[in-house]
This record gives C-alpha cells, structure tokens and sequence, in this order.
C-alpha cells in the first residue's frame, strides 16, 4: 500500500513537470515562473519550501525530548517571514533582480556581489544534499530498500520535473505538496488526540514541565533559540526567489507574510501534539523516528501510507525549490556575470537545465559518499545572517547612499569572520553563532561608517546599475 | 493550559481551511 502510494505521488509530480516543460521559454520562465505568480501559490511554496525536515520530523523530535519548547523557537523561523513580507517583500518585487546576489550588484558593487554568490551557493548545495539524504533514510525505511537506491530514485524524479518544468513546475507540485503534508498531518493529530481521549489525557501522560512553552530548556536557552532561528533563513536565496516571483508588490507581501501568519498558527500546535502522542504511544524509540514510529502504531495502513507520502513532501518541497534556486545562482551569478559570451534564451534555458542535472547529481553524491562535507557546507548557514542582514536592511532603507558601500562590505567580512570562528570555537556563552556574527556585523557597520563616508569608492565597489533596475515604489 | 491547546489546535484547523480554500479559489474559480 505504501509502495503504491509512493509510486502515485512521484508520477503526480513528474506529470506536472512534463506539462510545464512546455511553457518555459526564457530564464525568467525557469528562474521566476515568469513573475507572474499569485499570492496562495507564493503561500503555499513558500511554506512547503520552509517545512523540511527541521520543521516536521526534527520538531516531533524536539516535542519529544524536550516538550512544547519548539512551538516557542520555531515560530521564530515563521514570524521571520511575517517581519520581511511585510517590510521587504514589497520592495525587492519592485525590481527586476533574479537572485539575491543582483540586490547586491545593485547597491554595493562587484565584490559584494560575488562574495554573496559564492555563500548562496554553498548554502544551497549544502541544504541540497542534508535534504537529499534526509529523503533517502525516510524512502530506504518505508520502502525497505538500501539507502544507495532510495536517494538515487528520490533525486532523479526532483531533478528530473525541477530540470523539465522550473519554477513554474516547482511551484505546481509544492502546492501539491503542502496541501499533501498539511491535511496530513492535521488528521494524523486528530485521529491521535480522538484516540487517547483528547488534550484533557494526553497533558496528563506526558513528562512534567513538557506541556509549558519553556519546555524542559528553560527561558533562557529558547529566547536564545529563538533568536536564532528568527535571524537564521532572513532573506535566504530561495525565499527572495519567491518575492521576485511574484506577479506584483502587494502579492509579494500577502504570499510571503502569509506564508508565515499560516505557518505560525498551524505548525508549532500540531508538531508539538504529534511529539506529545509519540511519548504516549511509542515512549521508548529514538526520537529521531518518533513521527514515523507514532504513525505506524497509530494509523491504518490507508492513512499511515498518506503520512508517510506526506514527509517524504516535506524533503522533496524543500529540496525542489532550493536545487531550482541553486542551479540559477550558477548561470545568473557566476556564469552570465564572469563571461561576456551573448547567448539566445533558448541556449541560456538550456545550460540552466543542464546545471540543474549537474547540481542535483552533485548533491547525491555529497549524501551519499561525503557526509561529513555536508556538514562542512551546512556551516555556511551560520553565516548567511552575519553576512546579508545588515545589507539588506540597510540597501532596501531610506538612509541608503554610496557613502555606505565600504562599511557594509566590512560588516559582511566582520560576519563573516565572526561566525565562523564562534562556531568553530563550540559557541561560547550560549550564544548561537549566526547571532554572534549578527551582532559582530552591526557593531563594525556604526563603527566604520563615520570612518569611510568620504573615501573615493574604487572599481569592484562602484554599484553597477546598467541593466538592473529598481524602483523602490513600482512593481517593473 | 488544556483549554489553550484546544483553542490553538483549533485555530490550527481555521488556519487550513482558509488558506486551503485560498488555493482552490485560485485553480478553480474564475475572477
């Protein structure tokens, strides 16, 4: 039953890329669904891409361990969408960018630019492999194949409807997706709270101290948590992708704000309730599996195979929409901006293409040979906020002028630095790295500005403004 | 606090249906 189920699902989304593969016919249709897409599908995308594996089986995993705590510090991660959706979303839509490292070109010049590609990408492709090999354990267990076969068949059929159809495909079946895993996910909690006898029994058999929002963490170690998790995916490649996707501003703000006002209502309750019905039904397994656990003793088979569909939505929706994110990097920032070759949409379409079959078959072989590289590529996500929040804010604010560009590029090195070497250095004081390199940031942007205001802006800083547009009040 | 979970899993649930039925006004509903 679960193998026919799984089998539906993938012919599901590989249809969907097949009929998109037809409507691509320049880099903007690959890249951006030719910004044109409404707000529910920027909605549902964007939720589908932030619920991975950290947001589903990870956060059962925590509700297990430790208690309702995560409802607390993953609504950072989702009241981060509500903050930039309302404040940024709108503005960076009213531009004709195509990745974040553009926004960059724009304001700040060359070697900003280039420095956020190189970190784009190694965020991506770090996240690319985490998730391909998060897909293959999940695919390998229910499926009781080996892990080698699991991850090549996931990856293949992601590669090949991301590859066929773009974004406008990605887009397609993560709304597949997030209808999938969410109506799923919601019933699997109800059946679980029908059958111990609602909240009234099941508050009462879970561990002390586990039902308050604190958990078993204390304050202290969630407001950290939280934090981090609020300051850890602000303006990630893949999500200022959406923005740009949008058919206009006012879009932009409803699907991305949206997407967080959904997901912070919706998420943390029905996570933390399915991690509390596993401590009941299936106390004394590794928390690790605890959701898949919980569903095969809980559920009939009919449902439990949906479920199960439902998390492996959870990988593929995330992974989709980052290889798609990835694979524009190379050719947008790397490959359009380091070569003056002029290439026909048809070529560019083309080599976009074969980039992501490149990229994709890269991530497999990071998961399935270099495991420990993943977690080397994973370090770049501590320093993503350090090294683009303080830009951001400041590049998309009224205060913005020329006078800035030195002090920004220092504070991008400053987080840069900074972060890095706390984590390496094991995180002292209970301070999250990507908050420390924040932090870090911030203090040499005030520092510095004073002192650099009025030096003469060299070649490499000048902001290249030629064919990228932005206009801060209207959507291009 | 058994009150607050029902109340929140309840919003849970209106939060679905209204951006479910946002999804579907947008495949199957034409402006």
């Amino acid at each position: 039953m679960t193998l026919f189920m799984i089998s539906i699902y993938m012919v599901v989304l590989l249809l969907i890329g097949f009929y998109y593969s037809k409507k691509m016919e320049s880099i903007d249709d690959f890249a951006l669904a030719g910004r044109g897409v409404s707000w529910p599908l920027i909605l549902a995308t964007t939720a589908a891409t932030m619920i991975g594996g950290g947001a589903s089986t990870g956060s059962v995993s925590t509700a297990f361990n430790s208690g309702a705590v995560i409802a607390f510090t993953a609504s950072g991660w989702y009241l981060a969408f509500v903050y930039e959706g309302i404040l940024y979303a709108p503005k960076l839509r009213n531009s004709n960018f195509t990745t974040v490292a553009d926004f960059f070109e724009y304001r700040y010049g060359r070697y900003s630019r280039d420095l956020v590609a190189i970190i784009s990408f190694i965020f991506c492709i770090g996240i690319v492999a985490a998730q391909i090999a998060a897909m293959g354990i999940i695919l390998s267990a229910t499926l009781n194949i080996s892990f080698m076969t699991a991850a090549i068949v996931g990856t293949a059929i992601v590669i090949a409807y991301s590859a066929m159809g773009g974004m406008w495909a990605v887009i397609q079946t993560d709304v597949f997706q997030f209808v999938l895993l969410t109506v799923a996910f919601y019933v699997a909690a109800l059946v679980g709270l029908k059958d111990v006898g609602g909240y009234e029994v099941l508050l009462t058999k879970i561990p002390e101290g586990f039902a308050s929002l604190s958990g078993t963490l204390g304050w202290g170690k969630a407001i950290s948590i939280f934090i981090a998790f609020f300051v850890g995916e602000l303006f990630a490649p893949y999500f200022v992708q959406r923005m740009y996707a949008a058919k206009n501003n006012q879009f932009a703000k409803y699907g991305v704000a949206g997407a967080g006002m959904f997901l912070v209502t919706f998420l943390p309750i029905v996570m933390v309730t399915l991690g509390f019905l596993a401590k009941v039904y299936v106390p004394d397994v590794e928390s690790g599996s605890a959701l898949a656990s919980l569903i095969q003793v809980l559920l009939p088979t009919p449902v439990a195979a949906i479920v199960v569909s439902a998390m492996l939505a959870c990988m593929m929706s995330s992974c989709d929409s980052i290889l798609s994110c990835c694979s524009v990097i190379v050719v947008n920032d790397f490959l359009k901006k380091h070569t003056k070759k002029e290439r026909s949409q048809k070529q560019t379409l083309n080599i976009v293409r074969s980039t992501t079959v490149i990229v994709g078959a890269a991530g497999l072989l990071l998961a399935l040979a270099a495991p420990n590289v993943i977690d080397l590529l994973l370090y770049s996500y501590s320093t993503w906020a350090p090294v683009v929040v303080v830009p951001f804010i400041i590049g998309l604010g009224k205060n913005y002028n020329e006078n800035v560009i030195y002090s920004i590029f220092l504070s991008m090195i400053t987080g840069l630095v900074v972060s890095l070497s706390w984590l390496l250095s094991g995180q002292p004081l209970n301070l999250d790295s990507s908050v420390a390199g924040l932090i870090a940031a911030i203090i040499m942007y005030v520092v510095s500005k004073p002192l650099t205001k009025n030096m003469t802006l060299k070649e490499g800083f000048i902001p290249i403004t030629d064919t990228l547009v932005f206009n801060e009040n209207k959507t291009i | 606090m058994i009150i607050i979970y029902k109340l929140f899993f309840g919003l849970a649930g209106v939060s679905l249906v209204v951006v479910l039925g946002a999804i579907f006004k947008t495949y199957f509903v034409k402006e």
